[in-house]
């Protein structure tokens, strides 16, 4: 068996294939700004060839969904769909948040990825890594970056380690530290990224669990269903909204966490 | 095998021996998600259109975000359904083309990433095609059209004079030097709260209307020039509006519609009229969105009599946004063996005579 993985949500376009028992066979991440649409199928035409597998080998996509570059995620979940549909095979959306987050699932304490979401704003969510045990806190939403500090101080009591991801890392440490006396802050990373073998580890226990086998003749389980994850309306959707109701509901998604979106990524010991 | 390998031993293989061609195309450039399966560049097997009109009606037009989220939902259910409305799985198909420009590019993005993801699943050859050859060929799928030609393209996003020439290179011999003519459709029937898009209602709107009520401007340019210019048209429309509003006068609304659509008409009509004389080819083909009104047909129709030139129009459907006539400008790729890989590209503008 076995799974591609697929991420273009961030400045990083990145694939593994990997088996179905939680081993990568190939990775392949690359930083070349606007260049996702011209060569996410080339890469992964090259990657199966040195793999000496087809792609009708494959039995799963995992999709990161976002939150992120709206023209940017939907190239490879446009490419996830199209895979999932043309070969019959099931598709796994995973929000690309949690992949980031993911790979800090051996630290102990809160890990915080803070994408710019321009105007003051991220896209963040809280996870907890207890070295390998990973849960969600706080799911995936857009939120105003220096309020944000708050919500954070009251999870972690003020003792715990946070450990911040993305290209709004060192901008909400200094804001953090300064404001809500949020002491225990590091940046493990400057930069919006999704490496591919953090999906795939998210998705394949998933797979593992039975959401496997080739579907006869029909179109892949949920690909004309995927979309992204944006966590916004289009501007011109929010603006219209706002009129219509006279209201301010910026068409935001809600951000409280329910036991629903928590077992989609919950504790994985993954690899 | 890499898909190149595969799909080069495919085009190999079936164009060995003469056999049907089949086509699925994919077009996302603007505001419609669109696949058709297509033979021999002329025969429609399928074509599913899924418009987004009543999304970006209470915007007035086309706001590129909303569209390309609105591809993402339709892009995999309207290429299954003509592949099931044409009875066909992708195994059977001997390429995949896709609009790859000029359009919204975020919108682009979706058609392209799927076309080359599904030619990569079935191995079959890409093309890329543009969409204005798409519309130019358009007509091929009712009638038989052979180049050489002259072509009037003229929509929402394009005015374009065009010449075909035997061997199928397209060259410019005019266009828009600022709004399209369709976009002047567009924004004065928002400005006659006639709605979205603006190519029916107006039309509708003038019926019984008097065209001579205003005299608009007919932007001829300098005395021989082939391109055209409507935002003066479209300015002297919001000054009358705006005077008689501030004359607390009501806006003769018909009798608008009728006098700017009589403006555009005129325009377009003399530049082809000049187009023809200057070219001497024999057969104009009309394309386009606004290649569906109805005033513009009968006037170029006369027109074209006058001067004893054959005037082609395509099926009412094929004048709007489809894929069926972009799988009729790839089948002319295809016989050419103008295929491309998988590096294929969306792009916001080409110039038509670089594809």
């Amino acid at each position: 068996m076995a799974l591609l993985a697929i991420d273009t949500a961030t400045s990083t376009l990145s694939l593994a294939v990997g088996d179905g028992a939680g081993h990568v066979l190939a990775a392949w991440t690359t930083r070349v700004a606007r260049m996702h649409a011209t060569l996410l199928n080339p890469l992964i035409d090259e990657m199966l060839a040195n793999l000496n597998m087809n792609l009708s080998d494959l039995e799963g996509v995992i999709a990161g969904v976002g939150p992120g570059s709206y023209t940017g995620v939907r190239i490879g979940v446009t490419a996830a769909k199209t895979l999932a549909f043309a070969l019959g095979i099931p598709v796994l959306p995973v929000s690309s948040l949690t992949a980031a987050a993911y790979s800090l699932r051996w630290c102990a304490g809160l890990v915080v990825p803070v994408w710019d979401a321009r105007r003051g704003a991220v896209y963040t969510a809280v996870y907890r890594s207890e070295h390998g045990h990973f849960s969600q806190l706080v799911t995936d939403s857009r939120r105003d970056r220096a309020a944000f500090g708050e919500t954070l101080s009251t999870i972690t009591g003020g003792n715990e380690p946070v450990y911040l991801l993305g290209d709004s890392a060192s901008l909400a440490q200094r804001e953090w530290q300064e404001k809500n006396g949020l002491k225990r802050i590091i940046v493990c990373g400057e930069a919006a990224a999704v490496r591919a073998e953090d999906l795939y580890a998210l998705g394949c226990e998933r797979f593992a669990q039975g959401l496997s086998g080739r579907e006869e003749g029909g179109h892949g389980e949920n690909a004309h269903a995927l979309v992204p994850r944006y966590l916004q309306m289009a501007e011109a959707e929010a603006r219209w909204l706002r009129k219509e109701r006279g209201s301010g509901d910026d068409g935001s998604e809600r951000t409280i966490i329910s036991p629903d979106d928590r077992s989609g990524h919950r504790s994985c010991n993954a690899d | 095998m890499r898909w190149s390998e595969t799909m080069r031993a495919r085009y190999r293989h079936d164009t060995a021996a003469p056999r049907s061609i089949d086509i699925l195309a994919v077009e996302s450039s603007c505001d419609e998600t669109a696949a058709a399966v297509i033979r021999d560049g002329r025969i429609v097997l399928s074509s599913v259109v899924a418009s987004q009109i009543s999304s970006h009606q209470r915007f007035g037009g086309v706001v590129p975000e909303v569209a390309s989220r609105a591809h993402v939902e339709q892009v995999t259910v309207v290429i299954e359904q003509a592949l099931a409305d044409a009875h066909m799985t992708l195994a059977d198909l001997q390429a995949v083309a896709v609009t790859h420009g000029p359009g919204l590019i975020g919108a682009l993005f979706v058609g392209v990433t799927a076309a080359k993801t599904l030619a990569q699943v079935s191995g079959a050859p890409l093309i890329g095609v543009h969409h204005l050859a798409g519309h130019l060929y358009a007509a091929a799928l009712s009638q038989d059209v052979e180049p050489p030609f002259l072509a009037l393209v003229v929509s929402g996003g394009h005015t374009e004079l065009l010449y075909v020439s035997t061997s199928g290179s397209i060259e410019r011999l005019g266009s828009t030097r600022d709004d399209a003519a369709g976009e002047a459709y567009d924004k004065v029937a928002r400005a006659l709260g006639l709605g979205y898009p603006g190519g029916p209602a107006i039309q509708a709107a003038a019926t019984g209307g008097d065209p001579t009520y205003m005299r608009f401007p007919r932007a001829m340019l300098e005395g021989d020039s082939l391109d055209f210019s409507f935002s003066g048209l479209k300015s002297a429309v919001m000054l009358h509006l705006d005077r008689e509003r501030k004359a607390d006068r009501s806006i003769r609304v018909a009798d608008v519609a009728a006098s700017f659509q009589s403006a555009v008409t005129d325009a377009l009509v003399q530049k082809a009229r000049l187009a023809l004389s200057r070219t001497s080819q024999h057969t104009l083909v009309l394309a386009g969105g606004v290649a569906a009104n109805a005033h513009l047909r009968t006037r170029l129709r006369a027109v074209c009599d006058d001067a004893g030139t054959r005037l082609i129009v395509p099926d009412l459907r094929f004048c709007t946004d489809n894929a069926a006539m972009i799988g009729a400008a790839a089948f002319v790729r295809y016989k050419q063996g103008k295929l491309d890989d998988l590096t294929l590209t969306a792009q916001a503008s080409i110039p038509i005579d670089q594809w």
